[in-house]
C-alpha cells in the first residue's frame, strides 16, 4: 500500500479536523477509518481495532477501494488505443518545446558561417550508445564541462539499468567504449572520460519490467 | 535500431523523457494512456472532453517532467496532471462555481451505459450503479480522493470549493457508497 | 519590401529549393524549421528588407506565408532574412546515425553556399544546427 505513489498524499492536512477522528457520539468517523487505511493501519489504534463495528467499516472501506482500483483498471483496459495520428499530434506540439540544451559549437571553414550540434542531440547520442549495448538501458547522461567553447575538455556521465546478473564491470566498459567511439564520430568535442554508474537493475521484460527491490 | 522501451520502468522512461528522449516519453504515454483516459472520463462524464484533456495533460507532462522530483511517482504525477486539466475543462465550462451545483445528480459516467449498469450480476456492477447514481459532485471528489490519491488542499483547490466542504461531500459518498456495496452482498 | 533583388515569392521558392537540395545530401535524415527564427533574426540583424521561409508559425514573415498560400505551396523550413549586406539562412538538421554529423554539416554548408553564390543576393552567411541523430 505504501509502495503505491497513488497514495503519497497525505491523508490529512487540514488542522481543522478534529484529532479523535470520532463523530459527536462518540464512534469512528469514515473519515478516520478512511486516513488509517490510508496509513497501512499504522500507528495502531485501539480505538479502532478494538471496536467490532470499527473493524467491520474499515473492512467494507478496504473492499470499496479495492473495487475501485479494479473498476479503474478494467476501464482502462477497455480503453482503444488511439490511431498513430493522435501520437504524431501531441509529439509535433512537444517537439516544438524540445530540451536542445546548449549549442556545441563545430568546425566551419566558412568565417560567416556557424555550425553547431546542440547538447540535446549528443545526449540521444550517448542514449543510443549505451543502449546499443546488449542488456543496457540507459537511464540518466549528461556533459560536464563548457561545451561552448570549441576544444575544451569536458566529461559525460552516463547512468545506465543492466540486465540482473549481467557481469557490471564488463558492462561498464562496454558502455563506456560505445558512448566514447559516437561522441567522437559525431562531435568535435575532447572528451577527457566517460563515467558509467550502474544504478538500476532490470529483469527480462515480460510485460513490465521492475527492479526487483 | 533503437531498442525497444516499451518493457523499461516507469522511473527510467520518466527520467530520459525529462533528460529530452521523446521516444521514452511515447512508450511511458502509452503504458498509462488508458489510465488516463479513463480516469479524465471519470471526473468529466464525457468521452470527447476526455479526450482532449488528456492530449493537454500530454503536452503539459512532457513540459513539466523536468521538475518531477521522484521519478518512480511518475504515473500519480501524470494522473495529477490530468486531473488539473479535467477541472481547468470543467470550469471553463461553468464559470460561476456554485457549491449547491456540486451536489445535483447527474447523468451517468460515459462509462455507465445502461445495458452495463443494469447487468450488475457482478460487485463491479453494483458499484458502477452505485457511482452513477452519485450527484456529479461527490463523484467527482470521491474519484479525486480514492482513484487519484490527491489531498483535501488540491482537491479543494480543483474543484473551487474548500477543504471543508470535500470532507463533507466525501464522507457522504464514502456512506453511500459502502452502504449500497454492502447492501449488495 | 521592395529593396531586395528578389521578391517574397522568388525568394519563398529559392528557400524550398535550399531545403530540397539539403534533403537529399547524404546522411541528413531531415531538414527541420529554426523555432523561433522570425524573432531570431528580427533581434540579430540590422535593416532587413526581406525574411522567408521558417516555417509554418516558426516566426515567417507574412510576406513568406502570403507568397506561399497564394501558390498553395507550404511556408518552407529553410529561413532566409536578407539585408544590404547578407543574406542568412538558418535551418536545423536531424543526420543519420552512420554518418559523422560535423562532416554533414560542413558539406551542407559548402553546398549551399555553392548555390547561392549564383543568386543576385548579398553574400550568404549560414547558421546551421544539428538537432538530432537517427538510427
Amino acid at each position: 500500500m505504501s509502495d503505491d505513489p497513488m497514495r503519497s498524499a497525505p491523508a490529512t492536512d487540514d488542522l481543522t479536523g478534529a484529532r479523535g477522528g470520532t463523530d459527536d457520539e462518540g464512534s469512528v468517523t469514515t473519515e478516520r477509518l478512511s486516513e488509517y487505511l490510508d496509513d497501512g493501519r499504522q500507528p495502531y489504534d485501539p480505538l479502532i481495532e478494538d471496536d467490532p463495528e470499527a473493524r467491520a467499516q474499515l473492512a467494507a472501506l478496504a473492499r470499496l477501494r479495492r473495487m475501485t482500483a479494479g473498476l479503474l483498471a478494467d476501464d482502462a483496459a477497455a480503453e482503444p488505443t488511439p490511431d498513430p495520428s493522435w501520437f504524431d499530434g501531441i509529439m509535433s506540439r512537444v517537439r516544438l518545446e524540445s530540451r536542445s540544451g546548449r549549442e556545441i559549437p563545430l568546425l566551419s571553414a566558412d568565417q560567416r558561417s556557424s555550425l553547431h550540434i546542440t547538447e540535446g542531440a549528443v545526449r540521444s547520442l550517448i542514449r543510443e550508445a549505451g543502449d546499443s549495448v546488449p542488456g543496457v538501458v540507459v537511464v540518466s547522461c549528461g556533459i560536464v564541462g563548457d561545451v561552448t567553447v570549441p576544444g575544451s575538455v569536458v566529461s559525460v556521465d552516463v547512468q545506465v539499468s543492466a540486465l540482473y546478473g549481467a557481469p557490471v564491470p564488463e558492462l561498464a566498459e562496454t558502455v563506456k567504449a560505445a558512448v566514447a567511439a559516437l561522441v567522437a564520430q559525431q562531435t568535435e568535442l575532447v572528451v577527457e572520460a566517460v563515467d558509467v554508474t550502474v544504478r538500476d537493475v532490470h529483469l527480462l521484460d515480460d510485460d513490465e519490467a521492475e527492479a526487483p527491490r | 535500431m533503437p531498442i525497444d522501451l516499451s518493457g523499461a520502468a516507469d522511473a527510467t522512461l520518466a527520467t530520459r523523457a525529462a533528460e529530452g528522449d521523446e521516444r521514452a516519453f511515447e512508450a511511458l504515454l502509452r503504458r498509462h494512456l488508458g489510465l488516463m483516459t479513463a480516469y479524465a472520463t471519470r471526473l468529466t462524464s464525457s468521452r470527447a472532453d476526455a479526450a482532449d484533456v488528456v492530449q493537454e495533460a500530454s503536452v503539459v507532462i512532457w513540459r513539466e517532467l523536468p521538475s518531477l522530483q521522484v521519478p518512480e511517482a511518475v504515473r500519480g504525477w501524470m494522473m495529477k496532471i490530468v486531473s488539473r486539466k479535467a477541472f481547468d475543462l470543467i470550469r471553463s465550462r461553468r464559470p460561476t462555481s456554485d457549491v449547491d451545483d456540486l451536489e445535483v445528480p447527474s447523468e451517468s459516467g460515459a462509462h455507465d451505459d445502461p445495458e452495463r449498469v443494469a447487468a450488475s450480476q457482478d460487485a463491479m456492477g453494483a458499484l458502477r450503479a452505485a457511482l452513477a447514481r452519485l450527484p456529479a459532485g461527490q463523484r467527482q471528489v470521491w474519484t479525486l480522493r480514492e482513484v487519484g490519491g490527491e489531498s483535501y488542499a488540491d482537491i479543494a483547490e480543483r474543484t473551487g470549493t474548500t477543504p471543508t466542504v470535500v470532507r463533507g461531500l466525501l464522507a457522504r459518498a464514502r456512506e453511500t457508497l459502502t452502504r449500497e456495496m454492502e447492501a449488495w452482498r | 519590401m521592395s529593396d531586395a533583388p528578389l521578391d517574397d515569392d522568388q525568394l519563398s521558392r529559392l528557400a524550398a529549393e535550399l531545403g530540397a537540395l539539403v534533403a537529399q545530401l547524404p546522411g541528413v535524415r531531415h531538414v527541420r524549421a529554426r523555432p523561433g527564427f522570425g524573432r531570431l533574426v528580427r533581434e540579430a540583424l540590422d535593416g532587413l528588407s526581406a525574411v522567408v521561409g521558417g516555417g509554418a508559425g516558426g516566426g515567417a514573415d507574412a510576406g513568406s506565408s502570403a507568397a506561399a498560400t497564394a501558390s498553395g505551396r507550404p511556408v518552407p523550413v529553410v529561413g532566409l532574412a536578407v539585408t544590404r549586406d547578407e543574406t542568412r539562412v538558418t535551418l536545423d538538421l536531424v543526420v543519420a546515425e552512420t554518418a559523422s554529423g560535423p562532416l554533414v554539416a560542413r558539406e551542407v554548408a559548402t553546398r549551399l553556399l555553392d548555390r547561392l553564390a549564383t543568386e543576385p543576393l548579398p553574400a550568404a552567411s549560414l547558421d546551421v544546427r544539428i538537432v538530432g541523430v537517427e538510427a
